[in-house]
């Protein structure tokens, strides 16, 4: 393993912590949200997925162009 | 029995964490096997601070950070681990109403796709890179191979979050808090 690899490493254990941080925090809820709220954020979360996932599709695009 | 194990979880942990990286110490690398021995080697190699058997090399090569595992052949990415993660913080604190549950479930679906998206766009680098330079990426099985997985992962998905959202407003109408 070299430098580069032990860097994506920590930085994939980064990437980690703070997502674990993050979903920690969202799930402090003690109460449930109301209806109207709800859908928003699942409508919000089907936006975002559709997103990641078109980003993640192009990158492999450029990828198969570059291969 | 509960009382005990909150009292002493830091001793546990200490003495699993020893535990598991001399089992990943003097056993050979998870991906020389198959099957559920593989998946148990895997975890124990990710939660070991200590390098498995014949994975040594250079001096930098032996340094092994927790929650990583080594080795990159097989059927895993890292990021598989916080899969493990998630159902742990999930349970840990109660939710003082029923619809809070429902409410922390749409959370774990978010952080689902933080891990998953990633993941399935790794498992697929080494399929895109199969297919010969300037395929047109309809043309290449791999690509469109991908592009379903997502396609299927994000329909999955996108269910889960709609039944949690009528769910809540199900019970929100007779009157569960």
């Amino acid at each position: 393993m070299g430098w580069l690899e032990l860097i994506q490493k920590a930085k994939w254990l980064l990437d980690l912590g703070a997502l674990l941080m993050e979903v920690a925090h969202d799930l402090a809820i003690e109460d449930g949200i109301d209806p109207a709220e709800f859908d928003r954020k699942v409508k919000d979360a089907e936006i975002d997925r559709a997103g990641s996932i078109d980003e993640a599709l192009q990158r492999l695009r450029a990828r198969l162009a570059k291969a | 029995m509960i009382a005990w194990l909150t009292a002493h979880w830091g001793t546990i942990a200490l003495v699993l964490g020893v535990l598991i990286s001399l089992l990943n110490a003097a056993t050979t690398h998870w991906s020389e096997h198959t099957g559920l021995v593989k998946w148990l080697l895997y975890i124990a190699d990710a939660l070991s601070i200590i390098r498995s058997k014949g994975t040594s090399g250079s001096v930098l090569g032996n340094a092994k950070l927790p929650l990583v595992p080594t080795g990159s052949t097989g059927i895993v990415d890292g990021k598989h681990l916080a899969w493990l993660l998630l159902p742990a913080l999930l349970l840990s604190g109660c939710c003082s109403t029923a619809r809070c549950y429902l409410a922390r479930g749409l959370v774990a679906v978010q952080a689902c796709d933080k891990i998953a998206v990633p993941a399935i766009e790794k498992s697929c680098e080494s399929a895109v890179d199969a297919c010969p330079k300037g395929t047109a990426p309809e043309k290449c099985p791999g690509y469109v191979d991908c592009a379903k997985r997502f396609s299927a992962y994000k329909a999955s998905m996108d269910v889960i979050g709609r039944e949690l959202g009528a769910a809540n407003k199900a019970l929100h109408d007779v009157g569960v808090k």
